[in-house]
């Protein structure tokens, strides 16, 4: 598993010192009182208006009791009120929803440290677009966890010469380690690996959902490169062209493209002789390869590597490495290693 | 002698009240003047930056130290440290600030009102409430300066006048 490298953060402290002074005071004291054991495998807080709040942890799903703690059952969870609702949201946007507007729109919000925040409630529309998301009922708050030397076992198949990358896609479903895999690839390229004859590389990211530098005030907070500079909360098709035509990179990383213009845009990328690191949802290769707006890369036998993530031993399994082009196998999924 | 002594001491200490409450009469207009102003800031803060709510009013604020601005400094300090919603922490602000202003039940009114909306609303609506309470503001110092000319000469032609028959009918 990818999660095995070394962490970039105390495992133990993400969640108390980055989520919890997110929360309504009342809950941040009954969340604190978890063992720290518990705590730091959470990957997941659910928190819906009027249900009780949930913890996810693998497989594993635990309520937060109203006496703090965990709770044995639903019935003895802390439930989530009205006001609180309210006071969470403020909390995450600083007091300021018309900043970020933008990513409440498209339904998620971004915390100090690239935890993404989804959002759900009632939808305006205005065009048959959302204008805005109202009367905010759900959170979901993903705990975005930086692992140092997540790429390893795969930086070596990702490199085409000692000043290029291959063009390369990384898929898996959502919470399989994508984001943390990209990072590292990012971090890794950034610095270069001698080892690996690797120099390093000037490398632009386009962080759209500011979850794979996590920019604060345009300061990264994770790790990513001595050489790597960050576009971020740029809309990716545009940020991919931008950062071509200003800043001169070797690789541009990405994440999750899907929408026409991102092929569009990556076509442009590979076509300018710049590596491109992206990454997509889906199952497999196959799946991705099918979805119209993906189609025509695959069918140009753009992507030059396909990495393929899961959860099948926690998230981060590494699943394959593949050549499209000649569909060769690079590598298959590891054995589950003990920590 | 010392009754002419006495004399101007009155003749002089009712001219000071009177001059005092005019400077009173003068000084809302100004407040009022001050608040729009930083108003002004504001919405160029949300409108072109998008600035977090904190330091938006922190900067609407600036290096004023007029009394009108004191509540964008006392709602910054508040917002900022996360314990009030936006709403909450500007009413407190403003309750704080009218208590030594010389601010009218109507301006305070005002501004309550906009601070409802305060940090709740996308940037589009939130501007309009901003060009509301500016446009509310504006109408309330415009009264406020015409009331000021009046009272502010009536206040000293009064202070000097009241004086000088008190000093008269001592004398």
């Amino acid at each position: 598993m990818l999660q095995e490298g070394r962490r970039g953060k105390a495992m133990d402290r993400v969640v108390v010192d980055e989520i919890l002074p997110y929360l309504p005071v009342r809950l941040r004291s009954a969340i604190e009182v978890i063992p720290a054991e518990l705590l730091a495998r959470i990957h997941e807080i659910r928190l819906r208006r009027g249900r009780p709040v949930m913890l996810v942890a693998g497989d594993e799903e635990v309520f937060v009791s109203s006496r703090g703690g965990v709770a044995s059952g639903p019935e003895e969870g802390y439930v989530l009120g009205d006001q609180e609702a309210l006071v969470t949201i403020q909390l995450m946007v600083g007091s300021s929803l018309y900043t970020y507007e933008d990513e409440i729109r498209q339904g998620y919000v971004t915390l100090r440290g690239g935890h993404r925040v989804g959002i759900v409630g009632r939808a305006v529309l205005e065009n048959g677009a959302v204008k805005v998301i109202k009367d905010i009922s759900g959170f979901c708050i993903r705990i975005s966890r930086e692992v140092l030397g997540a790429a390893d076992a795969v930086m070596p198949h990702l490199v085409k010469s000692h000043n290029r990358l291959f063009h390369t896609l990384i898929i898996s479903p959502p919470r399989c380690g994508k984001t943390t895999l990209l990072r590292d690839v990012a971090r890794q390229a950034g610095d270069g690996v001698p080892f690996l004859g690797l120099a390093g590389l000037r490398v632009g990211i386009v962080d759209e959902r500011s979850e794979i530098a996590a920019c604060h005030g345009g300061m990264p907070q994770n790790t990513v490169g001595l050489r790597t500079d960050v576009l971020d909360a740029c809309p990716k098709a545009a940020g991919m062209i931008m950062l071509v035509r200003s800043m001169s990179p070797d690789l541009v990383v990405t994440d999750e493209i899907g929408r026409e213009e991102d092929a569009v845009a990556v076509r442009e990328v590979m076509n300018a002789g710049v590596s491109i690191v992206a990454t997509a949802h889906g199952e497999s290769l196959e799946d991705v390869a099918r979805r119209p707006a993906l189609r025509c890369l695959f069918e140009a036998q753009m992507f030059e590597r396909v990495v393929t993530l899961s959860s099948a031993d926690g998230p981060g399994t590494l699943e394959g490495v593949v050549e499209p082009k000649t569909g060769k196998t690079l590598v298959a999924r590891a054995p589950r290693m003990s920590r | 002698m010392l009754r002419l002594l006495g004399a101007a001491l009155v003749v002089g200490s009712a001219t000071l009240i009177g001059n005092t409450v005019a400077r009173n009469y003068s000084e809302r207009p100004r407040q009022l003047a001050e608040i729009a102003s930083a108003l002004a800031v504001l919405e160029t803060e949300i409108s072109y930056a998008r600035t977090p709510l904190a330091l938006a009013l922190a900067r609407a604020c600036g290096r004023r130290r007029g009394l009108g601005t004191q509540v964008f400094r006392i709602a910054a300090d508040l917002v900022g440290s996360g314990e009030l919603l936006p709403g909450e922490a500007w009413q407190v602000a403003v309750r704080r600030m009218y208590a030594w202003s010389a601010l009218a039940s109507e301006d305070r009114e005002v501004l309550l009102a906009f601070g409802e909306t305060l940090g709740t609303c996308g940037a589009e609506d939130q501007l309009r409430h901003l060009a509301l309470a500016r446009e509310r503001l504006r109408t309330n110092e415009a009264g406020a300066r015409d009331e000021a000319e009046r009272m502010a000469r009536m206040w000293r032609y009064l202070g000097v006048t009241v004086g000088a028959m008190v000093a008269l009918l001592l004398y």
